[in-house]
């Protein structure tokens, strides 16, 4: 497929840009948080992308590597701004928006604190190379993926998913009432 | 495996990166250890809150970032416009004189030609000459002015 959109199969390319699209497209909203900028930035990224095949080895994905090209091209955007980078990246704003309806296990109080805005939240208060992680093994990539589109090592992304995790469960006060219900179930 | 050592592999583990020997260790323990079980079970119901990314794809939007691909630059892109007529004619001319070139016989070199080329003018050598009934040195002499 990219050899084929290499020499300017436009069909190829298209089916590279639909593979890719959502890992990308979420990439840009959580950085640039607006829809139709980060619309725009993902439209940059993958036209760079495409000039830039001959340069593409083919040793990693084509979505991983597009998402490289998508991340520098965002936090260019956002230094551009004058807000020097400061602005923290939200990756929960690229997970699911509306919750998760709630069921009857959820409606007692201290189950309610489970809902999705708030685990979105929690996601969100992480350091950011922690919450990038999650945000990519969430949209279903594995650790040599998500090492190849963050330029880090495969050990990195295990040490940054296991400190998220940690995180995000001391967040919740390490046990939730469901889990202690799952653990029964289990058990 | 202890339980000490369980923690830094148990999220690898529910990601399935262990390799095989490591994720069996990880399993044997599990079922014995009711607290890194009720880690990996936090983790699951946590994650499950977080939900999976929302689809932001769309096919409006691949049709847009194709049509933004820049076109390859053409052949001829120079005689666009009010002199886009010329390229056609000229192509043809072009082509016409290429083959009239290539059907014409080619030249057998002549007697006068020859002289031409030496600066001489051929109405001043007599016909017997160019009959070529003379040898090479009669020949050089009359061109040159002493005939035997």
């Amino acid at each position: 497929m990219v050899a084929a959109a290499r020499l300017g199969d436009r069909d190829a390319f298209a089916s590279l840009v639909r593979s890719s699209q959502d890992l990308v497209l979420g990439l840009c909203l959580s950085i640039l948080r607006e829809r139709s900028v980060a619309e725009d930035a993902a439209q940059e990224a993958f036209i760079k992308a495409y000039k830039a095949l001959s340069s593409f080895r083919g040793d990693a994905k084509f979505s991983t590597w597009v998402y490289r090209i998508a991340r520098n091209h965002c936090l260019n955007i956002v230094k551009k701004s004058g807000s020097s980078g400061l602005v923290p990246i939200d990756f929960a704003s690229g997970l699911r928006e509306s919750p998760k309806e709630p069921t009857a296990r959820d409606a007692g109080g201290a189950r309610a604190r489970f809902g999705a805005r708030f685990a979105q939240e929690a996601l969100s208060r992480l350091p950011q190379e922690q919450s990038e992680c999650m945000f990519l093994r969430l949209q279903g990539l594995d650790y040599a993926q998500i090492a190849e589109a963050m330029g880090v090592s495969a050990d990195s992304v295990k040490a940054r998913l296991r400190r998220a995790r940690e995180t995000l469960r001391a967040e919740f006060g390490g046990r939730s009432d469901e889990s202690s219900q799952s653990r029964e179930d289990a058990l | 495996m202890t339980h000490k050592d369980c923690p830094d592999d148990l999220s690898a583990f529910l990601d399935g990166e262990l390799m095989p020997d490591r994720s069996d260790k990880v399993a044997r323990h599990l079922v014995h250890c009711f607290e890194c079980r009720g880690i990996i079970t936090d983790w699951i119901v946590i994650e499950r809150r977080i939900g999976r990314p929302a689809p932001l794809g769309s096919d409006r939007f691949v049709a847009r970032v194709v049509g933004a691909i820049p076109k390859p630059p053409q052949l001829w892109s120079g005689w666009r416009g009010e002199f886009s007529w010329p390229a056609p004619a000229l192509a043809l001319a072009a082509a016409a004189i290429t083959i009239t070139l290539l059907k014409l016989p080619h030249p057998k070199p002549t007697i006068d030609a020859l002289m031409l080329a030496d600066g001489i003018s051929s109405r001043a050598v007599p016909f017997w000459i160019v009959a070529g009934r003379v040898d090479e040195g009669a020949y050089e002499d009359i061109l040159f002015g002493e005939a035997k």
